[in-house]
């Protein structure tokens, strides 16, 4: 029997839809208009948002990614198109995420003639992709997608660039998908025994390290949330009553309320942790890269610890701070081991170092920050009353900045996946489009985004992706009229001097109303609980703007090149700091 | 400090499918570094299969160490090495 003819957009559609993908994100243009026809009228179940940016289609993808587990899939056409993913793509490279990122490119036999919109994306993305690929015929559709989801997914995930030519997305096809043959053809490098470091050698030394450790400490960053090890981390915490701090986008992979969980490490992270990782005598470091933010200085960094250093990716040992024992495996595969051998031991003296750093920071900070008095409303009270309010089964997206460190610091993360921010990269804009990828991807669940009003106004056309969908996403503005977490630097480090980081902004309530989206304000404590409630029952989208004090600094904060020793907590004595 | 740290040649060499963009992968990770590379020889060894050599000096070993451990991270590269 002759097998069916299609054409190779309809042939990209099938795979992306065979590999379990039910949402794709884009924006159409002349190049990829062959794809677009297929969708005019797709017989399947793939739905595809428009958005009104490329970039807002990137972080949309890597929202439903991140959310949902599966790989976020975006398409754009040629040129322009294809050059506003790069930020989208930067953002994905530096948090691991996987997300194939489709362009359309010129005709095979144009290729290098400059002819309109062309742009080599393959050469421009090297350095910000997992994996790149030009398909210039139509044969090379299905196996070339199947090999771009293996790897986007695959080991330490990434973003995959696709560029597709013209010809090959009219060119026909007997169409047959294969992935297990593709995926033997990509001939993929096997870890032979000399690289594999899971051994039960340095299982067994990590595991004696550990049980013999006074002050352990658990540092569990994004590689748990890839890694599915959110069990096994806990176990191996309970079995061996070890305290566990995350990193910013580990946040979530322990309860927030679990009695083992010390908070977040960092430049703005809590105390305790921060404290602790100064005085542990083993880290237990899980799927994080001990990036600069974490560690501060590296030179006075965990001075008297072993480091256990787990990940996928050997590139990360060494890199930034040097471990003792280095396990280049899965973490959940890893952590499972470890439970096996890990012993309980008391640490009360540890924990109540824990608590007792808590406690100085509940004095010095919470107290201090959601107490009520006569100004305007602070970011971390607009935060602390979404997680009263919001239920369960809340998402957190927050935007880039002041924001995002006072989302991390006041929310409470009481479920899996239900935290998404740009780390790495540090996208402003990210907040809005990420949150229309993570509702498309999460219907059922009650998608918050946090902006600033720097942030916000980035990627602000994405709102006509939210009228225009039917997505729900329940909008909060913190608006403090500044790029705050800048302000915040030239406050503390620039004498005030505040260039460019005040903002005079348009009526967002006017904007809404033109958007047809339902919107109210908050200025004063007495209206807050009120008006967060109204914004989580509302039915549909709705854009709560909390006008927050203008000038608010994000405390503890570890200045950058200093050590975690050096935490402040208030305004004066960084002068002491000076322009550093 | 750096100027007066004595410096050595070191040869990497990777092997892994025969692909100009993978040459591209790799001078780009040097590129980043701000290693400046002598000579970078790519050829094809067998069909489809290609052997990639960069000689450079630096007085930083553990940036060549990072440079491998990254090279080997390139999907198409089955192995990376070097020597002093």
């Amino acid at each position: 029997m002759k097998k069916e003819k299609i054409n190779g957009a309809e042939a990209l559609l099938r795979t992306i839809e065979a590999e379990g993908i039910d949402t794709i994100f884009g924006y159409p243009g002349g190049t990829i208009i062959p794809i677009y026809d297929k969708l005019y009228d797709w017989p399947g179940n793939l739905k595809h948002i428009l958005v009104r940016h490329e970039q807002g289609a990137v972080h949309a993808a890597e929202g439903y990614a991140r959310s949902t587990g599966k790989v976020g899939v975006c398409i754009a056409t040629a040129g322009p198109g294809a050059t506003n993913f790069i930020t989208g793509i930067a953002d994905a490279m530096m948090d691991s995420t996987p997300v194939i990122c489709i362009t359309a490119q010129v005709n095979a036999d144009k290729l290098g003639t400059n002819f309109f919109q062309e742009t080599d994306m393959i050469g421009i993305t090297i350095p910000i992709t997992k994996w790149n690929r030009q398909i210039t015929s139509v044969h090379e559709i299905p196996a070339v997608m199947a090999q771009a989801f293996h790897i986007a997914r695959s080991g330490r995930p990434g973003p995959v660039v696709i560029s597709l030519t013209k010809n090959a997305q009219v060119e026909m096809v007997e169409y047959v998908f294969n992935p297990g043959k593709a995926i033997r053809e990509l001939g993929l490098r096997k870890v032979t025994s000399r690289e594999k470091r899971i051994t039960s050698e340095n299982i067994k030394r990590a595991t004696e390290l550990l049980n013999s450790s006074r002050k352990p400490l658990i540092i569990a960053g994004q590689g748990i949330n890839i890694s599915l090890a959110w069990k096994e981390l806990e176990e191996l915490a309970v079995q061996g009553n070890i305290p566990v701090a995350t990193t910013l986008l580990g946040l979530g992979c322990i309860n927030s309320n679990h009695p083992l969980n010390v908070g977040m490490v960092g430049m703005h992270g809590n105390i305790a942790p921060n404290s602790m990782t100064q005085q542990a005598d083993v880290i237990l470091a899980v799927g994080m890269r001990f990036s600069d933010r974490v560690t501060g200085d590296i030179k006075g960094y965990a001075p008297r610890a072993r480091i256990i250093h787990i990940d996928i990716d050997r590139s990360e040992f060494g890199k930034n701070i040097k471990a003792g024992i280095k396990i280049q495996a899965d973490a959940r595969e890893v952590l499972t081991q470890l439970c096996q051998g890990i012993q309980y031991r008391d640490r009360q003296e540890w924990l109540d170092f824990a608590k007792e750093k808590k406690e100085l920071e509940r004095q010095k900070i919470f107290v201090p920050q959601l107490s009520k008095d006569d100004g305007p409303l602070k970011m971390a009270q607009v935060i602390e009353a979404i997680s009263r309010h919001a239920g369960q089964e809340r998402i957190i997206v927050s935007d880039v900045g002041q924001n995002q460190m006072f989302c991390a610091r006041y929310s409470r993360f009481e479920r899996r996946r239900g935290w998404i921010t740009s780390g790495g990269l540090g996208t402003m804009g990210f907040g809005l489009p990420a949150a229309v990828g993570v509702a498309a991807g999460n219907p059922h669940s009650t998608v918050i985004a946090v902006m600033g009003d720097g942030g916000f106004q980035m990627n602000i056309q994405e709102l006509g992706t939210l009228l225009q969908s039917g997505l729900t996403v329940k909008m909060v503005l913190l608006n403090n009229s500044y790029l705050g977490m800048v302000r915040q630097w030239q406050d503390l480090f620039f004498k005030k001097r505040y260039s460019a980081t005040h903002l005079i902004n348009p009526d967002f309530q006017m904007l809404m109303k033109a958007y047809h989206i339902p919107s109210s304000k908050v200025a004063t404590h007495g209206e807050l609980d009120e008006k967060i409630k109204e914004m989580v029952t509302a039915k549909g989208s709705f854009f709560l703007e909390a006008i927050v004090r203008q000038e608010e600094n994000v405390f503890p904060m570890i200045p950058a090149d200093r050590t975690l020793d050096d935490i402040i907590y208030e305004n004066e004595k960084i002068h002491h700091h000076g322009n550093r | 400090m750096t100027l007066y740290m004595k410096t050595k040649k070191f040869t990497i060499t990777a092997i892994g499918k025969h692909r100009l963009d993978i040459l591209n992968r790799i001078s780009a990770l040097y590129l980043q570094k701000q290693i400046p590379v002598e000579s970078i020889v790519f050829e094809e060894t067998e069909k489809g299969k290609g052997k990639y050599q960069i000689v450079c000096c630096t007085s930083e070993e553990d940036s060549i160490k990072r440079i491998v451990n990254q090279i080997c991270n390139i999907v198409d590269i089955s192995k990376a090495s070097y020597k002093i």
